[in-house]
């Protein structure tokens, strides 16, 4: 209880003592007022009324700059006011500006506090420029030492006030923050000096013309600054259109990147969320860009309302976007994302319903810095394998990116030269993801599902190590196919079969330098035999081939009937488990079949009765066997 | 001065690219109270100068009233404090405005002479024996303004008030505001 107290107490202290220092500052204002006041004539009233209006005029249209500040012409009056009308004119006039600002913008704490400080601090000047021999109501350009004497007394008296002000609020020590505010800041300085200048040729035209002077004078100002304001209303606009994307108003590519770059150098802890629209190729292609604009437009508003001021939302390209989330680690940058999926999922887009699933989803892959990315390339890098591996699987999800390479140099145990190896491998694993984006998540899960069954049939610990590296690596041969190959859409002419075949070769022969992986090398080579001896490169059969090579055979052809491939939607588990049972004898091992049916039926939550089932209504299967072969092959 | 601020209006509003066919939108409620608020002052002022104390802060009070209940009207805040100042000064100085000699006899030496000899109208000579002098007739407006005329710090917010009204209404398509009064509208050319 008492501590809490406490705590409430330090909370409003800050505010109490600022509402003390308003009251000592107006107790200071009117005693001087009081003791300085001289009788106004109603003519003199004119002269004040209209430094009041041109004052309030200049003090509400203040000037912005680039970096952040902005200025106002009211200290030039207020040094008009001062040198030419004395302490009488600077106080009423400053009373008065209270009354406007307070009728214009409430905050009458904030207005008080200004014009005390700025009226008590010419004041304390006006003695400055007195004893340098300055004259009130009598200008001499000659004695410029009593100018300058001046606007080196005000600054010094307005910063002493601000730094009080400043140092109340934010409960710092007073010289720290004088030292910020003076030293720090030498623009204001300059930009003080400026006005000074501006308020001495004031007063020249004052002391020349009278009221006539100043008006026209306060007029060109207030010119001036619609003008300057109207620059910087330019200026803004320039500067959006360069950051910003023209259809969704989100932040563009450009700006996501010097974003990126700029926290990476800072060091900041940052998650990263790349976002991608499933089948919106689909929903453009069936109503038309228009249409697809309209959803863009409206996936950005709905991302840009979730994230708010959590993190800067960009559009990366096309229907892809990126969210940097500062401060933020992958778990809780992958709450953020679950949450925002959920929210497009359950939104009602209209003609969402010609999509595959009914609904508008979104993919969402995660990467952090440094935790996982190390620098800005690799934390790109591995968002982006993160989604690619949601895209080849269930779409409407959110990974976080893993790493198995360095999971398995944990088991290995592995030794220095070694890790270095591991190291090159997965360079070459990321690189031949980049050439085929498919295989990332692919093998991955060829890993679950070999060890899965490795463990089914009995086999040791030992064995299922190398049977999990060896499903890992077991397509590196094919960082040797050309990208044309790979992802060519048609049919293969015989020539780029003869290529596509010799990757389980050049596999096995990346492979062979490394000693410790020589237990892999037939999984590699073999892992497209046939049960029947019809398959490849050495046309095997039956037990000659190595069984973990037949394990590997099952588990990567089931995976590539039950994922996403961007020419077929994939099939369900129930589709693939008769697939395989149909290939038994030919393509794969029965009695392996049997087990990893059982494998995918405790993993699926499949019943073993609606297998059963399937199998003996002898269901028509819509893939032909021949197709899977083609599959598997490529 | 009225009419000052509104050319004026129609003047800024011109060069700020306004159109004067938005001034046909204009709506302000209860106008019609500014027909008892100007019989009131002239009655006080030709029939009943004893009553003239009330008469004059009277009209005052109902064009502040019109104005008030019209405030969320760009710029009538202003219009409303100038008329508070005229109706202030009016107050305590017996329904007369305090004029300042000077300038008077600058402006027209014939109401000088009036005044001189006591009170013109509502008008009277600034001295010890008036209140508030401040918000007296001090203003005196002279070329290049093209309306030489001695005014108080009322008028002037006053026009500046009817300035920025007629300006931004020129700007504004004053359709989509709030308006809705049945009661009482008049449009404004």
């Amino acid at each position: 209880m008492m501590m809490r107290k406490l705590d409430r107490f330090m909370q409003v202290l800050p505010k109490h003592k600022f509402n003390i220092y308003i009251f000592l500052l107006g107790i200071a204002f009117f005693t001087l007022f009081f003791l300085e006041y001289q009788p106004i004539t109603p003519k003199e009233w004119v002269f004040i009324f209209t430094f009041v209006g041109f004052s309030f005029l200049s003090d509400i249209s203040s000037i912005p700059l680039p970096n952040g500040d902005y200025f106002t012409f009211l200290t030039s009056f207020l040094f008009v006011l001062t040198i030419m009308y004395g302490p009488t004119y600077l106080f009423m006039v400053v009373l008065l500006l209270v009354v406007c600002n307070y009728f214009y913008s409430k905050k009458l704490r904030v207005h008080l506090f200004n014009s005390f400080q700025i009226s008590i601090s010419a004041y304390l000047s006006l003695f400055v420029y007195e004893s340098l021999g300055g004259v009130v109501g009598a200008l001499d350009l000659a004695n410029i030492k009593a100018i300058l004497g001046f606007s080196a007394a005000f600054i010094l008296f307005n910063s002493t006030f601000m730094t009080i002000y400043l140092s109340i609020i934010d409960n710092t020590p007073f010289l720290k923050q004088f030292q910020d505010l003076l030293l720090g800041n030498k623009e204001m300085v300059l930009i003080f000096g400026l006005m000074f200048l501006i308020g001495l040729i004031m007063a020249i035209m004052v002391e020349a013309s009278g009221l006539v002077g100043l008006i026209m004078f306060s007029l060109l100002l207030l010119a001036i600054t619609i003008m300057f304001r109207k620059y910087y209303e330019m200026f803004n606009h320039m500067n959006e259109l360069a950051n910003k994307d023209e259809l969704t108003g989100l932040f563009n590519h450009r700006y996501f990147q010097t974003q990126l770059k700029q926290l990476i150098n800072k060091n900041t802890k940052l998650s990263l969320l790349i976002i991608d629209i499933d089948y919106f190729k689909s929903y453009n292609d069936f109503y038309g860009h228009v249409e697809g604009d309209k959803i863009l437009k409206l996936v950005s508003k709905i991302i840009d309302g979730y994230i708010g001021d959590k993190g800067t939302v960009c559009r990366y390209g096309g229907e892809e976007f990126s969210i940097i989330l500062p401060n933020k680690d992958e778990h809780e940058a992958y709450e953020i994302a679950e949450g925002l999926r959920h929210k497009i999922s359950n939104y009602h887009f209209d003609g969402q319903e010609i999509l595959p699933e009914h609904q508008l989803t979104v993919s969402i892959g995660i990467s952090s810095f440094p935790s996982i990315g190390h620098n800005k390339e690799s934390l790109l890098m591995t968002a982006d394998e993160a989604l690619y591996k949601v895209k080849h699987t269930t779409r409407n999800n959110t990974f976080i990116y893993s790493s198995v390479v360095d999971k398995i140099e944990k088991e290995f145990n592995l030794k220095s030269e070694d890790i270095g190896v591991m190291r090159t491998l997965k360079v070459l694993l990321s690189s031949l993801n980049f050439k085929d984006r498919y295989t990332y998540g692919h093998t991955e899960r060829d890993m679950e599902y070999a060890e899965a069954l490795a463990r089914k049939i009995g086999l040791t610990e030992e064995d299922i190590k190398f049977i999990r590296i060896g499903s890992l690596l077991h397509d590196i041969g094919k960082v040797e196919v050309p990208t044309e190959v790979l992802n060519k859409k048609g049919k293969l002419t015989d020539d780029e079969w003869a290529i596509l075949k010799n990757h389980t070769i050049w596999g096995e022969q990346i492979i062979k330098p490394i000693e410790f992986l020589t237990p892999i090398l037939p999984m590699i080579r073999n892992h497209h035999e046939r049960y029947d001896g019809r398959g490849y490169p050495d046309q095997l059969a039956g037990e000659n081939i190595h069984l973990w090579a037949r394990i590997l055979t099952i588990v990567d052809s089931y995976d590539a009937m039950t994922s996403n491939r961007s020419y077929r939607k994939r099939k369900t588990v129930e589709e693939a488990i008769l697939e395989l049972n149909h290939e038994a004898g030919k393509q794969f091992d029965p009695y392996l079949v049997d087990k990893f049916i059982e494998v995918i039926c405790e993993k699926e939550d499949v019943h073993k009765n609606t297998y059963d089932l399937l199998v003996l209504g002898q269901q028509e299967v819509a893939v032909t066997c021949e197709e899977i072969n083609k599959e598997k092959a490529l | 001065m009225l009419i000052d601020g509104i050319i004026l209006g129609f003047i800024v509003g011109f060069f700020r690219g306004g159109s004067f066919k938005n001034l046909l939108n204009i709506r302000i409620s209860y106008l019609w109270l500014i027909i008892p608020a100007y019989i009131i002052q002239r009655l006080g002022i030709y029939l009943f100068p004893d009553l003239l104390f009330l008469a004059v802060p009277m009209s005052y009070l109902i064009i502040m009233i019109i104005f008030y209940l019209n405030r969320h009207q760009y710029g009538f805040i202003v219009a409303i404090l100038g008329i508070f100042a005229n109706f202030l000064v009016t107050l305590v100085n017996k329904g007369r405005m305090p004029v300042e000699m000077s300038l008077a006899q600058k402006l027209d030496p014939l109401e000088y002479e009036y005044l001189n000899s006591g009170t013109y109208f509502k008008h009277v000579p600034m001295s010890e024996n008036t209140y508030l002098n401040f918000l007296g007739d001090i203003f005196y407006i002279q070329p290049p303004y093209p309306h030489t005329t001695l005014i108080s710090l009322g008028d002037l917010l006053f026009s500046i008030g009817l300035m920025l009204f007629v300006q931004h209404s020129m700007m504004v398509n004053n359709d989509d505001e709030k308006v809705g009064s049945v009661h009482a509208s008049s449009t404004k050319a």
